[in-house]
């Protein structure tokens, strides 16, 4: 593939598969006595990375590190790194930061052997939290959730009621990020609305994330 | 339903995984190969009853292939190795082998 050819949609293009359930009309004042808060992460940059990729690189030219441990996720300057497979991972960054963060891992895996696609339009996140949060996915989820076996920094790939996710535990509250094809997330979405109905279910703000910033490039040995 | 360890990401449900049929299936060179034995590498299945050298492949996780040596009769799993590796030394018996 020619460097820099990715395609990245038009940001006035841009709609959340989400957009027509008008969440941000409904946010609660008060979500503490639901039993599920649920919100959505709009437009979240996601970069897909597979390979024998260089982590030392990927830490230069972004600032985070790759986690090695199956099924677990490392953050570093205002990016999650997922751990997908033994040579995949999904690096997520703030909105936006899709094009920058692509074009540095671009410039940093320069001559090394990596796959780098900006996969920002195929999903959207729902994050799922309060007290029945663990309760209500369990019901969907073939994965065990136990705080034993699951619990803040880890990340899995399975699907709730047959729609493909990835799941990554962001708080042991419990608070979890799903990630979601955009094609199913309307029907999910309606899920844990309806599974969650008996407990209380409250709309929350779109949680805030914080800029990502480029690390200051090292300078190569030539431009010296 | 099945729980399978899968290598990377342990124990996980029969529902994320795809079968890939019987392993070891060796691959002849096209250009020697006989017709029949080209045939016999395409269709020709063991089918036991009892024990079973498979592949299975995390669809739904990692997307990783690897072996699980399984029984037909019984559906234990006795062993769970490598792609590249090759099968454990087993007791036929024990997996409900004639
Ligand atoms: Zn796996």
């Amino acid at each position: 593939m020619k460097k820099g050819s990715v395609c990245v949609a038009e940001s006035y293009l841009r709609q959340s598969p989400l957009a027509q359930r008008a969440l941000d009309t409904r946010v609660a004042d008060d979500t503490s006595a639901a039993g599920l808060v649920l919100s959505e992460r709009r437009f979240l940059a996601q970069i897909n990375l597979c390979g024998r990729i260089d982590s030392a690189a990927v830490k230069a030219a972004v600032g985070v590190e790759l986690p090695t441990k199956p099924n677990t996720v490392t953050e570093g300057n205002n990016i999650a790194a997922l751990w997908l497979g033994p040579a995949e991972w999904l690096l997520v960054g703030p909105s936006d930061a899709e094009k920058a963060i692509y074009d540095a891992l671009v410039e940093g895996l320069d001559g090394k052997s990596a796959g780098i696609v900006d996969v920002t339009e195929g999903r959207t996140v729902i994050r799922v939290a309060g007290p029945m949060a663990r309760d209500v996915l369990s019901m969907g989820c073939p994965l065990d959730l136990h705080p034993r076996v699951f619990g803040a920094g880890r990340c899995a790939q399975s699907f709730i009621v047959r729609s493909t996710v990835i799941l990554h535990q962001v708080d042991d509250a419990p608070v979890y990020d799903i990630y979601v094809e955009r094609s199913q997330s309307d029907y999910l979405f309606h899920w844990f609305e309806t599974s969650g109905a008996p407990y209380g279910v409250a709309i929350a703000e779109e949680p805030a994330t914080n800029a990502w910033r480029r690390p200051p490039r090292r300078k190569k040995d030539d431009e010296a | 339903m099945l729980l399978i360890e899968c290598p990377h990401c342990g124990p996980r449900e029969q529902t994320e995984f795809t079968c890939g049929g019987e392993g070891h299936i060796v691959r002849p060179d096209p250009d020697t190969a006989t017709d029949a034995e080209w045939g016999h590498y395409l269709f020709m299945r063991k089918n036991p009853k009892g024990l079973h050298f498979e592949r299975w492949f995390h669809a739904h996780g990692c997307r990783q292939w690897f072996h699980a040596a399984r029984s037909t009769v019984t559906h234990e799993i006795f062993a769970i190795y490598g792609i590249d590796e090759p099968p454990p030394a087993i007791d036929p018996s024990k997996a409900g082998s004639q």
